[in-house]
């Protein structure tokens, strides 16, 4: 299985730690980020994810703006997947609301989370991601 | 007056009678004496006529000093007759006054002529013939006054004796006259009296008619009337409504507590737009707590000014307002719920990973500092989440009645911190600026306060969601509070576009609203409003510059422990 890596977005610094050591811990390079400006910033200077993970509630810029950003950026500067973790409490979302390939409600469980995004990149075929056809 | 005519009568009679009595006396007196003078008269008159037949055959010297002694007399009773009281009674004396006077000239020229006569017999005799000629037409005058005054006399003695036969004819009528009269006006007051007695019957049993009408009527109102002496606050009446509420009759000590928190209150300068109910909240002996809206008039009871105290009943209607806040706020949390569950599910997230990270870590044997750190972690998270559960349970917590001091600044900090994290997700600048005196107090409940202050802050915020925004100035939602004279002003102000014209004189109406059905009860600002009129405050609310802002004005306390000095 390749190296797989993933940027994580969220204004909650803790949350944000226990996501980026829980991927460490079975292998996964993790960054992690407070806010959109800071993910665009990182991702415009070459770093490209398999995941972006980002939350959709964080003050200056929300989950879905960084997402529509992604999306404008230059191929080769887009992560493979984008994927929204949210604690939105509405079971009706669905990630194409928010132009991802998944969304996950918190409290995240961690295995069920890392068993999706393996399906995502290994065993199942990839999602239907827009970025990765252009 | 009746009295006064009657005694007016009398004396008039009395008056009457007196110189009736005196009259006649004169009158007896004077013609008596009228009818003598006359007589006197015509007997000289006689007399000189007899001295001159005499002289006229015996011419001697006595004869003649005879005749000229009668005509010397009868000269001097002659002015008698007209210049004297008794003569002036006699009837047209003035008629025979000049022929009277005619007599005494020629009895004058006679007496002059005596003296002067011849010794000649002849002579003498032709003299005194011409003076008896002379006079004798005279004599038929003094006859006839003589007989007028005896007939006239006459007249009068028949009317004296008519008099004396009915000596009280006049008094007698005048006395039945006036008698007559006096019962006359006597059976007419009488009358008038029965009358004016009719009418004072009739007046008194319409006012006792009125008065139990009064009575029924207070007792049947369902509000509770109470009639006090002003000076001692004695309870003079008291309806059922009002023993019911207070729980005992008139007399009892519990009564003093109402009346004179009543007449204080009433006695208080006149507030807002001269409304003259006020709300009184009585502590009934037995713990109930009553609100009572009172009303204190002046009237007359049973001829004595009494203060009238009538009071409504609002503890249930305060109960159900109560209930309604709570149901309003009940809501809001419903309203709010997503950003609470979204809020709870940060620590649950972390706490859920950290003991993932940590069990994973246990695995691995990874040192017992890390595992420890996620322990700490974990009950930091807890801890936070505990704080998000307690502002829901506070804020969900059933208002009391009751309005007691709470400290202002303490009250502004819960509320900002209910809502700082909905802020800070949504972008919007919370800012707040606090002049106020140390450990200020204001009167209320605490709860309650802080509702509207969440509820103007939950507002602003979704104003940012809602309309289109002129400026494009960062999102800021303003909260301030300073003294301001006799009360503290708290504002908050947003530059979310303010509020639309359409709702904005009906902002504090219940069920007016700006939002979509499933955001917006409708009654946030017109509890808002209830909540801060119980404070004795008021709320405005209106556009500033590019938003809304809403100003609570309270009254407010330093308490004596509270450190003097500025602005915290």
């Amino acid at each position: 299985m390749p190296p797989r890596s993933v940027l994580i977005c969220d204004d909650e610094p803790e949350l944000a730690e226990e996501i980026a050591e829980f991927f460490i811990a079975l292998g996964w390079s993790a960054r992690i980020v407070n806010s959109g400006p800071e993910a665009l910033r990182l991702l415009e200077s070459g770093f490209s994810p398999t995941f972006l993970m980002t939350d959709l509630r964080m003050p200056g810029m929300t989950g879905e703006e960084l997402i529509a950003r992604v999306r404008r950026l230059p191929a080769h500067l887009r992560p493979r997947y984008v994927v929204v973790v949210t604690g939105h409490i509405w079971e009706t979302m669905t990630p194409a609301e928010f132009d991802a390939d998944r969304l996950f409600t918190k409290p995240i469980d961690p295995d069920a989370l890392v068993a999706e995004l393996d399906r995502m990149t290994g065993a199942l075929p990839a999602g239907p991601y827009r970025g990765e056809a252009s | 007056m009746l009295i006064a005519t009657s005694i007016g009568m009398l004396v008039a009679t009395l008056e009457l009678y007196r110189s009736q009595s005196a009259q006649q006396a004169l009158l007896a007196t004077s013609i008596r004496t009228s009818g003598w003078v006359a007589y006197q008269a015509e007997l000289e008159f006689v007399n000189t006529h007899m001295a001159l037949e005499i002289a006229r055959v015996i011419p001697g010297d006595a004869q003649l000093a005879d005749l000229s002694l009668r005509m010397e007399i009868l000269l001097s009773r002659l002015p008698i007759l007209y210049d004297s009281e008794e003569g002036r009674m006699i009837a047209q004396i003035d008629l025979f006054k000049p022929r009277i006077q005619e007599i005494e000239r020629l009895l004058e020229t006679c007496l002059d002529q005596l003296q002067s006569l011849p010794p000649d017999a002849a002579a003498r005799a032709s003299a005194v013939s011409r003076w008896r000629d002379e006079l004798e037409p005279y004599g038929p005058i003094l006859k006839t006054m003589l007989r007028e005054s005896v007939l006239f006399n006459e007249q009068i003695g028949e009317r004296e004796r008519q008099l004396a036969e009915t000596p009280a004819t006049i008094p007698v009528v005048l006395g039945f006259g006036s008698g007559g009269v006096l019962i006359m006006l006597l059976l007419l007051q009488l009358r008038r009296d029965r009358r004016a007695l009719g009418e004072i019957r009739t007046a008194r049993a319409a006012q006792q008619g009125l008065e139990t009408s009064l009575k029924s009527l207070i007792d049947a109102v369902p509000a509770g009337i109470v009639l006090v002496r002003p000076g001692t606050r004695e309870v003079l009446f008291a309806n059922p409504r009002a023993r019911s509420l207070i729980g005992s009759d008139g007399g009892h000590p519990d009564w003093a507590a109402l009346t004179s928190a009543a007449l204080a209150v009433s006695g208080e300068t006149e507030s807002d737009q001269g409304e003259d109910r006020k709300p009184l909240v009585l502590n009934r002996p037995d713990g109930r707590i009553l609100s009572l809206l009172t009303v204190v008039r002046d009237m007359v009871w049973q001829a004595e000014p009494v203060k009238l105290i009538a009071m409504a009943d609002l503890t249930k209607l305060r109960d159900t307002e109560l209930q309604l806040v709570h149901a309003s706020k009940l809501a809001s949390l419903g309203e709010m719920a997503s950003a609470i569950g979204h809020e709870l599910n940060q620590p649950l997230s972390v706490i859920r990973l950290a003991a993932e990270n940590a069990l994973r870590g246990l695995d691995r044997s990874i040192g017992r500092d890390v595992t420890a750190s996620k322990l700490v972690r974990i009950v930091g998270q807890v801890e936070r989440a505990q704080r998000i559960t307690d502002q829901i349970r506070r804020y969900g917590r059933l208002p009391s009645s009751q309005n007691q001091h709470f400290p202002l600044r303490p009250a502004l900090d819960l509320a900002i911190g209910f809502v700082a994290n909905q802020y800070r997700l949504a972008g919007i600048a919370l800012l707040g600026s606090f002049d106020l005196p140390a450990g200020i107090e204001v009167s209320g409940d605490q709860t309650m306060f802080e509702q509207v202050i969440v509820n103007l802050l939950v507002n602003s915020k979704d104003a940012f969601a809602e309309g289109p925004r002129r400026s494009s100035a960062p999102l800021t939602v303003h909260v301030s509070a300073k003294i301001e004279g006799s009360v503290v002003a708290i504002s908050v102000s947003d530059n979310a576009g303010g509020i639309a014209q359409i709702v904005l004189d009906r902002l504090f109406q219940p069920l007016v609203t700006t939002k979509p059905a499933e955001k917006g009860t409708g009654l946030g600002l017109a509890l808002a409003r209830k909540i801060v009129r119980d404070m004795a405050g008021e709320i405005v609310g209106g556009n500033r510059d590019d938003g809304a802002t809403f100003v609570i004005t309270v009254p407010f306390q330093i308490p004596d422990c509270a450190a003097p000095g500025g602005p915290s």
